[in-house]
């Protein structure tokens, strides 16, 4: 029964007409920020986070959760019309789903992606309510010890499931871990790699490297082709699917849900990946394999429900164990410690009306992206004509007021500019970004718990093989490095990218 | 490099020198390792027991470094892919737009530097429109000014002239 209450505490929270109107201006200015080309969610959470500065915790998470998934959905747009995949998850939605808007049924290919996604956002909001409970519970036996073996093994679970090169991944994660150590220490306060500038002395803002790195950084990597981009001009055509086509979907999204929905849990691009195998899924099952790539309404129905439901259930971890399993979670942890939220199971028991609000909220926002989306897509389109020329100059100015904004502090946006210019560097070095960004946040995480533990005890290292629960998280580690080292499965996972 | 092995073993097939990406890759990653160990030589590294302040960042440069001079070496055995060429009206005015902003919100204030951060920017795209460019900075500064100020109530300073500091 606590179930039941449970929800209808969330209910009390999440449906109130502040907080309603606030979920509602998150999916709309997450949909606006993430449907313009070449921001992905990384970018728009981070982008948008000092909007929801002055709102009480509770409000700014909902309107984050918002953010999340209009960010989200609005690569899905982007994808489909303009074959402009946001952000890695959507580039599978971009194949069939560009094929069907060039065929005039663009608004079915959108129609469809929404509907998907929200059954998908649904079915796995459903799930995270039914497993948070006992998960928190495990994750109370957790000690430093345990933890910091946990996130190891969850960086080497999303290092190897990169789409790049294994190695380079861990040397972006080693980076966004030496980020993270920069500012004061955690016992002793002395300023670590501050080069004694005062603006350094707290240490480097998440969102702020977040905008550089994933805002600024592809703002100049877009401006190296900047012919402009084609539109497939020509009639959204209706946005609902006919009987015929929701026959179709049917079995993709359900198929795309759950694959979803336990990838999701994964570290690293859980959700990418997903959408990845649903496609690959779905052409084995189809008769008509041919019709992939062609405008398939399988290929857009079961990735993009694979990827909603993805993007869902890796708010588990985050929310039960507190250890985010990708980039855009790390974002969102940025974004709730600016609050005082410290994610982590310690929520549940001590602000379940926090917990239980922000789960309800999730399901809120995935039908209002529904129903604010389908009626804005001729709005969504005209944004989309604005030429690039334009959209830079005000993403940029986004940036600057946004990062301006996190501390009142000039060099931060000086900061901002360093940024840009680095990762626009290690991009074109063919370094993957989200990596650090993950290093960023678990890193610090991990020597944190690091310190703890050898504090506990006494100096020995040898308590991380001691405790039993430390010891097989170490192994599954050691596990998943010798299978992704081995030649075969090397070649699959290549595969696996590159079949779709 | 692996140019240069080419050329003594077989001296009748014309290599061009070029930089692979994981040659300079390599590099960037040891010159922010050593900088990082640099910044850190002052701070104590402490005891397994105790760890001091620079251990683990010390480690985490540590293993930086090594990574990086793994990639050096390897790309002097394995063909790679060669490095892009930069673009650098891009880079050159996004950057300046951004460091205007940065000198100027404070002292002048956001009124001053919104406009000026739009229209420097503007230069990087290659099809500028200077008045339209003019018309989009200003009209861009009005929006922010009252979603950031207006509607949010963020502490912006709007503008600032000598002397007097004008907050709406």
């Amino acid at each position: 029964m606590d179930f039941f209450a449970n929800l209808a505490l969330g209910f009390s929270v999440a449906v109130t007409v502040n907080n309603l109107f606030l979920c509602f201006c998150g999916c709309l200015l997450g949909t606006l920020i993430g449907v313009l080309p070449g921001i992905g969610p990384i970018a728009t959470i981070a982008i948008l986070l000092p909007v929801t500065f002055g709102l009480d915790p509770v409000s700014a998470l909902i309107m984050l959760s918002g953010i999340y998934y209009g960010a989200q959905y609005g690569g899905s747009t982007t994808a489909i019309l303009l074959n402009i995949p946001g952000e890695a998850s959507s580039v599978i939605t971009a194949i069939d789903g560009h094929q069907m808007a060039k065929k005039g049924q663009a608004g079915i290919a959108l129609g469809i992606a929404a509907l998907g996604s929200f059954v998908a956002g649904s079915v796995s909001t459903l799930l995270i309510a039914a497993v948070a409970t006992p998960l928190t519970k495990v994750a109370l036996f957790f000690g430093p010890v345990e933890y910091f073996s946990l996130m190891f093994m969850g960086l080497i679970v999303a290092v190897m499931l990169a789409s790049g090169s294994v190695g380079k991944a861990i040397a972006m994660v080693l980076f966004g871990t030496l980020l993270s150590t920069v500012g004061p220490d955690l016992t002793t306060g002395q300023g670590r790699m501050t080069f004694g500038l005062p603006w350094l002395a707290d240490g480097i803002d998440v969102g702020l490297i977040g905008m550089g790195l994933f805002g600024v950084a592809e703002i100049l990597r877009n401006l190296e082709n900047p012919g402009e981009r084609q539109f497939t001009e020509g009639p959204i055509g209706r946005l609902l699917p006919g009987r015929f086509d929701l026959r179709r979907a049917l079995g993709p999204v359900v198929r795309g849900t759950g694959l979803g929905a336990i990838l999701g849990i994964l570290p690293g691009n859980g959700a990418v990946l997903a959408s990845y195998v649903s496609y690959t899924l779905e052409k084995r099952r189809s008769k008509t394999p041919d019709q992939f790539g062609k405008g398939a309404i399988e290929g857009v129905a079961g990735p993009e429900s694979a990827n909603n439901a993805g993007a869902q259930t890796s708010f588990i971890p985050l929310l039960t164990l507190g250890i985010p399993p990708n980039a855009v979670m790390a974002m969102m942890v940025g974004g709730m410690m600016i609050h005082g939220i410290v994610p982590g199971p310690q929520i549940m028991t001590q602000e379940p009306s926090l917990f239980w609000g922000l789960i309800v909220s999730m399901w809120v926002g995935n039908l209002m992206l529904l129903v604010i989306n389908l009626p804005l897509v001729g709005l969504w389109v005209k944004l989309l004509k604005v030429p690039y020329r334009l959209l830079y100059v005000a993403i940029l100015l986004l940036c600057c007021v946004g990062v301006y904004s996190l501390n009142n502090e000039p060099a931060d946006v000086l900061l901002l500019a360093i940024f840009g210019l680095l990762g626009n560097l290690l991009v074109k070095l063919g370094f993957e970004l989200p990596p650090l960004a993950l290093g960023l946040v678990l890193g610090g995480m991990m020597e944190e718990n690091f310190r703890q533990a050898m504090l506990i005890s006494r100096g020995s290292p040898l308590v991380f093989i001691e405790s039993p629960l430390s010891a097989v998280f170490l192994a599954l580690s050691a596990l998943w490095l010798v299978i992704a080292v081995s030649p075969s499965i090397r070649r699959r996972r290549n595969e696996v990218f590159v079949e779709a | 490099m692996r140019a240069l092995l080419i050329r003594r073993l077989r001296p009748d097939v014309a290599v061009r020198m070029r930089l692979t990406k994981d040659f300079v890759g390599g590099v960037l990653l040891i010159a922010i390792a050593a900088v990082a160990l640099w910044s850190l030589s002052g701070l104590s590294q402490g005891t397994m027991r105790v760890v001091g302040p620079a251990m683990f960042p010390r480690w985490v440069a540590i293993a930086m470094a090594i990574y990086g001079t793994v990639m050096v070496l390897t790309s002097f055995l394995r063909e790679g892919l060669s490095c892009e060429r930069l673009t650098l009206r891009g880079i050159v005015f996004v950057t300046l737009g951004i460091l205007a902003f940065a000198a100027s919100i404070r002292v002048l204030g956001f009124f001053i530097a919104a406009p000026v951060l739009g229209f420097l920017s503007g230069f990087a795209h290659p099809h500028l429109k200077i008045r339209e460019s003019l018309i989009l900075s200003i009209a861009l500064a009005i929006a922010c000014a009252l979603l950031f100020r207006v509607l949010l109530g963020l502490p912006i300073p709007m503008l600032v002239l000598p002397g007097v500091s004008i907050n709406f």
